[in-house]
């Protein structure tokens, strides 16, 4: 099974501070608190030393006009693995 | 040539302007202005029944609906400010009808979304009813109308933060920028939500002919005190753009970024080894 963490952040070091989470636990998108004092990361950085490992970084493509903001800062991706069953 | 059938015609309408320039910057800066409880609760009542039984787009015909409605004095006099002059009054409406508990929608920007200074338009959301947190309220992120989004590439977020949810008692108003992000919050509760949608749009070019503050400082005034989510000085450009096409005129907005060249550099207010640009600077 494996568990998804899309972490948006203000930019791409490892640890900024963070805009927005999703968090996918057993095949389930569980509700992360509203507050953000209460996010289980409060980093990138935190959420790697607690074992989960990026599998995408924010696509640099996406961010090269200086002239608009596109979406919700720079994402990452991240996961943990485990055995299904 | 033939004319499209079904066409409307549009409906203006008129009253005097109620925002003061630090209101109609709020707008720019945040993308919304929230009026709690301005419609008078047998309004509510009445709409909620008539809903029930008639569906909700002839609302926008009947009388004491566009009176105390689209007409609500406190709205009108926002919506005035913002667009003009004989606005056009809304020729739809759509309801965002949920059988609650529900689970809670994607984060979207509503298709046709423009990104940009104009507000040529306006969406307005009007709860009929009672929509606490239990009832799956929109949520909306402030700021968030002018960050560019693909609305078929924003549906993995979930948690963002500084997302607010528009919990309101019956007959709150909502007026939004268009390309605002926003999504039904996930109902705990048993019941029936309404939530009408409508929007209103300009006739005439805009004008700062709002309510003038006589204080209101264009050059050292902050455009975005806590900031918003984009990049480094995009967030005070932004509000101050929309700001600045609002008034007719971008002329102050060019003397305080030195000329249309990019970069916009520090927002204002600045003082000291921030100030820019300095006396006869001159882009080329």
């Amino acid at each position: 099974m494996q568990d998804l963490l899309y972490i948006q952040t203000n930019s791409t070091s490892l640890d900024a501070g963070l805009l927005g989470m999703t968090l996918v636990v057993d095949g389930q998108i569980v509700d992360v608190a509203e507050d953000p004092v209460d996010w289980p990361y409060q980093t990138v950085l935190e959420a790697i030393q607690d074992g989960w490992h990026v599998v995408q970084f924010p696509n640099l493509a996406l961010l090269m006009d200086e002239s608009r903001t596109y979406g919700l800062g720079c994402e990452f991706i991240l996961e943990k693995t485990k055995p299904s069953g | 040539m033939s004319q499209i059938a079904s066409m409307q015609p549009i409906r203006p309408a008129n009253c005097e302007p109620t925002l003061t320039d630090s209101q109609v910057l709020e707008f720019c800066r945040k993308g919304y202005l929230f009026f709690e409880a301005v419609v008078p609760q047998e309004v509510n009542e009445r709409a909620f029944d008539f809903i029930a039984e008639h569906g909700q787009n002839p609302l926008r015909q009947e009388d004491w609906f566009v009176q105390n409605v689209f007409l609500n004095p406190p709205v009108a006099g926002a919506v005035r400010s913002l667009l003009g002059s004989n606005f056009a009054l809304p020729v739809g409406v759509s309801n965002h009808l949920v059988e609650c508990p529900a689970p809670k929608q994607n984060w979207h920007r509503d298709g046709g979304s423009r990104y940009g200074p104009q507000v040529n338009n306006l969406q307005v959301f009007y709860y009929p009813q009672d929509t606490p947190a239990e009832m799956g309220p929109t949520e909306i992120y402030p700021g968030s109308h002018h960050l560019f989004a693909l609305q078929s590439w924003m549906g993995h977020y979930d948690r963002i933060r500084d997302a607010i949810r528009t919990s309101a008692p019956a007959g709150s108003i909502f007026i939004t920028a268009y390309s605002i992000w926003h999504r039904r919050a996930a109902s705990t509760a048993t019941g029936t939500r309404n939530l009408l949608k409508y929007s209103y749009w300009r006739t005439v070019a805009p004008k700062r002919d709002w309510v003038a503050e006589s204080d209101f400082d264009f050059s050292t005034t902050e455009y975005v005190p806590n900031g918003l989510p984009g990049q480094q000085f995009r967030d005070w450009y932004d509000a101050a753009a929309m700001f600045f096409w609002l008034c007719g005129d971008d002329r102050p907005l060019q003397a305080i970024l030195g000329g249309k060249g990019w970069p916009m550099g520090y927002p204002p207010p600045r003082s000291g080894a921030n100030t820019f640009p300095p006396e006869g600077f001159q882009r080329f």
